[in-house]
């Protein structure tokens, strides 16, 4: 008899397969009391399984949770009110209304769109003296006053920000799904619409880049010279190398290459001055270059370029180019 | 002995104790029920209390005409779904949840009556202490018979006798109980505790 409950211990394993049936002698597959034990275990197993499983949910704890919440509030009543305190209540509901008029409108962002053919770069500053320089087509929107213990402004695009220290008022620029949270610092922020990637670049001082909520594990603490990338979809956050950027070259309009090769120069080009620039496709992306170009011209950048490589360009339109080997 | 209908009864009067006690008996089974939709243990936790919570509140406004059991696994159900469309989870993957019905038998995975909690609990306390060791370690803990045997320097063999004798003698316990569990379900399973629209419980549960 104990041979039976043997076979059926040695089924329910964990390490078997669940559908594997024990290599059993056939006169004890086929023993009916055998198979009816075997049948009951099943079921009970699966019950015990469930009791554990059950049992692994702390329910006290979640119950300690509910009763505090469901306690809070109490039940809904009809309060009977006479005529002299419902009119009250109307006078006390129409200045309560007034007064959440005002604060929204006075908390109403201010709206500002650059041109977008425009080579200019505005510059605003903010209510606190904070100053943001918008690149090409980018958006920015703040309150008129800045007010309880942040300082929020919202970003489309890019934009180069220079932020006056407030120790008891955080700065935070919010993009798509990114929250940058500063004290007193100077910081690029670009978060185009276009990609899915939020890139900020420390000039000076701290900055810490999370998701929107601010969540603590998303969070990335940059120091000078560094550039995080922050994933708008998968809320990953990067430090990457700057090697080949120039982060600021839209700003400062200052660019420095070294060793760079001509697709990443042409990279660069596109991003700081808005242009288009196309190759031949015999042109070898991979060659490298080293210049330092100083509140130059895109014209006279890309004329210096091709010269350096002995190469050839065009300009096709007013901000698009095509660059091609020497032919005779 | 009150139905779960008596204590919703109460609950509408405003009764915490009887809050307490349906809480206490479904609290878990939903929390396992949640887990099959959503990503993890903590999620799912939320997701069932923030749904008592909305229970106490609306407490007064809901009529529940079909068991309070279905209802409850339904409305978290429907609780899921809605915050898989918030996450933009695929739409066939919530058409074909929506579309699987909630039977007694399709909740069994979930739910136990605490009679049997009970009972399974006194069972296995039951059983003599180095029986019931092993026992853990292999149901609670998920252990192989293998590692049993080293973590505990005995043989196989050992472990393999001494979990027969354990599951003969739960099945002793539990043989009578069964019985009795499977006439408790005929009962309860009768029609005329049910009555209400679907409707009521779509709109008191999909708010969020």
């Amino acid at each position: 008899m104990s041979e039976i409950w043997k076979h059926i211990a040695r089924t329910y394993d964990r390490d078997n397969a669940p559908d594997e049936i024990h290599q059993l002698p056939a006169e004890v597959k086929n023993d009916p009391h055998f198979r009816e034990a075997l049948e009951d275990s099943k079921q009970n197993l699966q019950n015990i399984d469930l009791f554990f499983q059950l049992k692994s949910v702390n329910t006290e704890a979640a119950w300690e949770k509910v009763n505090q919440q469901t306690s809070r509030k109490a039940p809904q009543r009809m309060v009977r009110i006479g005529k002299l305190l419902r009119v009250a209540a109307a006078v006390l509901l129409l200045l309560a209304t007034g007064f959440l008029v005002r604060q929204v409108l006075e908390n109403s962002p201010v709206k500002y769109v650059t041109a977008d053919n425009d080579y200019s770069h505005p510059r605003i500053t903010l209510p606190d003296g904070s100053t943001v320089t918008l690149n090409h087509g980018s958006t920015i929107r703040y309150p008129k006053h800045f007010k309880g213990s942040t300082r929020e402004v919202v970003l489309k695009g890019e934009a180069f920000f220079e932020v006056v220290t407030k120790p008891d008022m955080s700065f935070i620029v919010k993009t798509k799904k990114t929250a940058i949270r500063v004290l007193g610092t100077s910081f690029n922020v670009m978060a185009y619409d276009s990609t899915e990637t939020v890139q900020v670049y420390v000039k000076t001082g701290r900055v810490e880049v999370s998701d929107e909520h601010l969540a603590d594990h998303h969070k990335l603490t940059l120091l000078p010279g560094e550039l995080g990338t922050f994933h708008s979809k998968t809320l990953q956050v990067n430090k990457i190398s700057l090697e080949h950027q120039n982060p600021l070259a839209w700003y400062s309009n200052e660019l420095t290459f070294e060793f760079t090769t001509l697709g990443e120069v042409i990279a660069t080009l596109e991003h700081v001055y808005h242009v288009y620039i196309e190759t031949a496709p015999d042109i070898d992306l991979r060659q490298q270059i080293t210049a330092t170009f100083k509140r130059q011209n895109p014209d006279y950048i890309v004329e210096v370029v091709t010269l350096a490589l002995d190469l050839r360009f065009t300009k096709t339109s007013a901000n698009t180019y095509f660059i091609q080997p020497v032919t005779e | 002995m009150k139905t779960d209908h008596d204590i919703f009864l109460l609950i509408r009067e405003g009764n915490k104790e009887a809050f307490e006690r349906l809480f206490k008996t479904y609290y878990a089974p939903l929390v396992l029920f949640a887990r099959t939709f959503l990503a993890d243990r903590d999620e799912s936790e939320e997701m069932v209390q923030g749904f008592f919570v909305k229970l106490w509140e609306d407490r007064t406004k809901i009529d529940i005409n079909i068991s309070v059991k279905s209802y409850l696994f339904r409305a978290i159900r429907n609780r899921c779904l809605n915050h898989l469309k918030h996450e933009k989870i695929k739409q066939e993957y919530q058409t074909a949840i929506q579309n699987l019905p909630l039977s007694e038998k399709s909740l069994e995975p979930f739910f136990m009556e605490l009679g049997l909690m009970e009972k399974i609990e006194k069972s296995i306390a039951a059983l003599p202490p180095r029986r019931k060791e092993i026992f853990l370690l292999s149901r609670e803990k998920g252990l192989k018979y293998r590692e049993i045997a080293e973590l505990l320097n005995i043989s196989v063999k050992t472990v393999e006798t001494q979990m027969g004798q354990a599951l003969k003698e739960l099945r002793e316990q539990l043989k009578a109980f069964r019985h009795l569990m499977i006439g408790f379900l005929l009962i309860t399973s009768k029609p005329g505790i049910r009555v209400v629209p679907p409707s009521v419980v779509n709109t008191s549960t999909q708010q969020h």
